[in-house]
């Protein structure tokens, strides 16, 4: 089994929201970003993924085994981070360390201890004192020490500080110089992705947009920009999205399919994404 | 599941220290003045209290959803919340029986019968308390309780009412088998407390986090 994830045809279905057909595959050894708007279905992904809801139709695969059917060994190799500490707020980290010990077999009391006192986790404050920043650090360091081989993280790196998200990623891609550990990342925060995942998976409305290699992507996809009258004699079938203004035309193209003499600047992660979710074209 | 239990104690230590110091105060109060039922009602309220509290600060923090990717299952999360309760009632128990000690006037019979008495009136509570707040939380629960703690005494008014049960048949009886009490008691509860937990498993188990 070389897949981290396998997420087949997942649906689930809200009042006012639905999760269609989604499907991510992400080899191991990888670190993937799943994008998308506020809203746009991540955190109901990740979370069924999780087997924290039911899906109505379609299913998640963590290594080959949905989470619910997992022995306890295997769940201890997956480290959850959500976009909030979810320690009771009392609490120390000390006195995390105390139960969680408890609760995982494998637990690795040195190495969380030695990365909260790395990170300049105080020891004597309680949870709900911490800094945002603080409160994910201590999220991740519990999720890295029961010798977890994937790293789930939900919106982890929103609401901190550039040197804090920064610190974050550098750790997630230390945690992937083992080839067999992999990370699955939902964010909105796209220059995060960019600088550490090898797969980009871009979710709207609840569906999948695509789901691809970030070189593909942006090899893939260029901004073609031309005048008005140029643009009108472009394959339409080769554009994205596009902006108008009266004089010239920005537009996202599939790049093999322009033919003639365009400029065309190399798009990236943030273009490609901000284009797919303006109205218009897709 | 030690685990768990662990960590509401730890969640819980202040609030069972602030108990503590209540128990006292109610104890020499109850010994002073000869009202040994304020003691009871406060085992009783701690009993049924702070099993629900240590759901209320799991739902604060969103524990639930960390707890369900930990290699624990869904049914044995539940069982440690009805554990670390039995666990609360037997402590409160102790602790009031030791206050107890103290009070030379009641026999030692008395003592003991009053400590089986609490111990299955807490597991009472507990039995209906917990499922209410798993399925609705602590919030909704607490007001959906309020709502529905009279429904076994409407039920038993109902039931006389309509002629299906002789009450005071049953009262006679239980009079003439007094020995019988302790069993009926112990297995009412027991019946209820495990129908409690099968419930509230089966409520966690399809419960969207």
């Amino acid at each position: 089994m070389n897949n981290a994830i396998e997420i087949k045809n997942l649906c689930k279905n809200y009042p006012s929201f639905s999760l269609k057909d989604v499907n991510i595959t992400l080899p191991k050894g990888y670190i993937m970003g799943y994008v998308g708007a506020n809203g746009a279905g991540k955190s109901t992904t990740i979370a069924s993924l999780l087997g924290l809801i039911k899906s109505d139709s379609g299913f998640c695969l963590i290594d080959g085994k949905q989470m619910s059917q997992m022995t306890k060994a295997e769940k201890s190799g997956v480290g959850v981070v959500l976009d909030e500490c979810n320690f009771p707020e009392t609490l120390t980290w000390k006195q995390v360390d105390k139960f969680m010990k408890k609760i995982y077999h494998n637990w690795d009391s040195e190495k969380f201890t030695s990365d909260c006192i790395k990170w300049k986790l105080p020891e004597k404050t309680q949870v709900f004192k911490y800094s945002k920043g603080m409160k994910m650090k201590l999220s991740i360091a519990a999720a890295m020490c029961h010798g977890a081989k994937l790293l789930v993280l939900d919106e982890a790196t929103s609401g901190l500080d550039p040197v804090v998200r920064n610190e974050i990623l550098d750790i997630l891609l230390d945690f992937v110089q083992d080839e067999e550990n992999s990370v699955f990342m939902s964010s909105h925060i796209i220059s995060d992705l960019e600088k550490v995942c090898d797969y980009i998976t871009f979710i709207k409305d609840g569906r999948i947009i695509f789901s691809a290699e970030k070189e593909r992507l942006t090899e893939q996809y260029g901004i073609l920009r031309c005048s008005n009258s140029d643009f009108e004699k472009i394959d339409k079938t080769a554009v994205i999205a596009f902006n108008q203004n009266s004089f010239s035309t920005d537009a996202l193209v599939h790049k093999s399919r322009i033919a003639g003499d365009y400029i065309i600047d190399k798009a990236n992660v943030e273009d490609i994404m901000l284009y797919y979710m303006k109205e218009g074209k897709e | 599941m030690i685990g768990l239990i662990y960590k509401d104690l730890m969640v819980m230590r202040k609030t069972l220290v602030l108990y503590m110091v209540i128990f006292v105060v109610y104890g020499y109060m109850g010994i002073a003045y000869d009202q040994g039922g304020l003691l009871f009602a406060m085992v009783l309220v701690l009993s049924a209290m702070l099993p629900v509290s240590s759901i209320a600060y799991d739902e604060r923090c969103k524990w639930d959803k960390i707890a369900n990717t930990a290699p624990l299952s869904r049914k044995e999360i539940v069982m440690a919340k009805y554990l670390f309760a039995i666990l609360l009632t037997v402590f409160s128990v102790a602790v009031c029986f030791v206050i107890y000690l103290f009070d030379s006037r009641m026999p030692m019979t008395e003592k003991l019968i009053m400590c089986y008495m609490l111990t299955m009136g807490g597991m009472l509570y507990q039995a209906l308390l917990l499922p209410v707040n798993i399925k609705f939380g602590a919030e909704k629960g607490r007001n959906i309780m309020l709502a529905i703690m009279f429904v076994p005494v409407l039920f038993v008014v109902a039931v006389s009412n309509t002629g299906l049960v002789d009450l005071p048949a049953v009262v006679l009886f239980l009079e003439n088998n007094e020995h019988l009490i302790p069993y009926i008691v112990t297995a009412t509860v027991a019946v209820v407390y495990a129908a409690s937990v099968t419930l509230s498993v089966k409520i966690y188990e399809n419960k969207d986090l």
